[in-house]
């Protein structure tokens, strides 16, 4: 993909994400996590230094307006994408559509453990109280959270039919 | 001490990154490019050169972040004037009525300013208070943060710093600044589970107490005196008893009087003066008292 293209494409994310989606409902970004789905796409899709350069970028994005330190979305969605890399050569030998919703719950699960030991080392080393928030109904967003990202993908693959095209079958191998 | 230990981390998490780039015998032209990138633009924040590169970065992305808030924004109040018009309707009922009982308090009000006016006017006592100000725009909300925390468009280089008050709709405070950098700031709404804030409550006579946030929902005021009598509906403002937070500001209303008996202090739930996810424009004071003469 055209450099250019990926430059736009991160600013677009970054600016429904943090814009866009807060406009429509304060809550709606704790469910719906753009970049997230946008670097499980392309752990599954394209090659993996294209991967680890769009994470890269994101993350330095993000971290412009991020309340944890300069460089954490940068670590964390480095790692997200080695790790998701490594898991997909390892185990899901085909693009088949349940390996790339089980890529998705595992990109989920990964970014709210980085989340909470984030906020669990701010707190305790670094004296930032503010970022003790853990939301009330935290599960019930996680579980919702996972949910509407499921419904998401299975949307994109029964209506888009060159989405659908990338993937060699239904069920995991 | 702890920036280094950040440094170090990320030059190290950056050096096992090319390690493992290598390893998987990837193209690298692009990838050290954007690795150098990278590094440039963390160490250059962490030397505290944030200024010359996370600063433009932030000049292109915040009217993009800002007009995308404001689209959605737009959106929502189209769709939701149709699918709340009973909704509106009670609200407008109720607020015919409200508007009929002020203007019964407004006119005692004004006898009571004449009679105030007059007093002072014997005492030859004279105060002047000013307040500057910035007006900013909401732009987003941080990733991963709560959502009682909203980013404007104003920062440190307009004199903003962290703890002022931020309002809106004339007089209506929503929070406090919680972080400055240049170009924007993070404001904590009064909603969330961290903010505090010194309120006066007028009951019979006015009572001070401390407002907290409550589930990012509404705020509970503790702390007020049990004798104070106090009901649904009494204005809640800042007390001014805050540095850099000016007294008067409209907080709510009161919800419910939490009274017990065996407790030394009375509480009370305040529902907000305004809807804080309809917030497009804030106003940051800088509260500035000028010559107090006698």
């Amino acid at each position: 993909m055209p450099k250019v293209y990926l430059l736009l494409l991160i600013i677009l994310t970054l600016a429904l994400e943090l814009g866009f989606l807060p406009g429509l409902e304060s809550r709606l970004p704790l469910i719906l996590n753009l970049p997230l789905l946008l670097l499980v796409l392309a752990v599954f899709f394209v090659k993996t230094d294209e991967a680890l350069s769009l994470a890269l970028l994101l993350g330095l994005f993000f971290d412009l307006y991020s309340p944890y330190f300069f460089g954490f979305y940068l670590i964390i969605f480095s790692l997200l994408v080695i790790i998701l890399k490594l898991i997909i050569t390892r185990l899901f030998e085909h693009k088949k559509l349940l390996s790339f919703l089980a890529i998705n719950l595992l990109a989920i699960f990964f970014w709210q453990i980085c989340l909470l030991l984030a906020r669990l080392i701010a707190t305790r080393f670094f004296d930032q109280s503010s970022l003790a928030f853990f939301p009330p109904n935290f599960f019930g967003f996680f579980l919702l959270e996972i949910i509407l990202h499921s419904l998401l993908i299975i949307s994109f693959y029964k209506m888009l039919p060159f989405f659908k095209a990338q993937f060699t079958g239904d069920l995991i191998t | 001490m702890k920036e280094v230990y950040l440094i170090s981390f990320i030059s190290l998490f950056l050096n096992f990154f090319n390690y493992i780039m290598f390893r998987l015998s990837l193209p690298n032209k692009t990838n050290t490019i954007v690795i150098v990138i990278a590094i440039f633009f963390v160490g250059a924040y962490y030397v505290g050169l944030g200024r010359y590169t996370s600063y433009y970065l932030r000049a292109i992305t915040n009217p993009l972040i800002g007009a995308s808030n404001y689209l959605s924004q737009s959106l929502a109040d189209f769709f939701s004037l149709y699918l709340s018009r009973a909704d509106l309707s009670r609200a407008n009922d109720l607020l015919a009525r409200q508007n009929i009982a002020l203007s019964r308090e407004n006119a005692t009000l004004k006898i009571l300013r004449a009679e105030n006016n007059s007093l002072r006017k014997e005492l030859a006592f004279t105060k002047e208070l000013t307040y500057n100000y910035v007006v900013a725009r909401v732009i987003g909300q941080p990733l991963g943060a709560s959502p009682t925390e909203i980013l404007i468009n104003e920062g440190g280089e307009r004199g903003l710093m962290v703890n002022q008050a931020v309002t809106s709709a004339g007089g209506v405070i929503i929070g406090k600044i919680s972080q400055v950098t240049d170009n924007f700031a993070r404001v904590r709404l009064l909603i969330d589970n961290e903010s505090k804030l010194a309120v006066l409550i007028y009951g019979d006579k006015p009572a001070s107490g401390l407002a907290l946030g409550q589930h990012n929902l509404n705020l509970k005021a503790e702390m007020i005196d049990k004798d104070a009598l106090i009901k649904e509906g009494d204005l809640v403002t800042t007390s001014g008893l805050e540095e850099n937070i000016p007294a008067s500001l409209i907080v709510g209303r009161v919800t419910r009087v939490d009274k017990n008996e065996e407790k030394f202090w009375q509480e009370t739930s305040i529902e907000p003066a305004l809807d804080y996810s309809q917030v497009q424009l804030v106003t940051v004071v800088f509260p500035e008292k000028k010559i107090l003469t006698f």
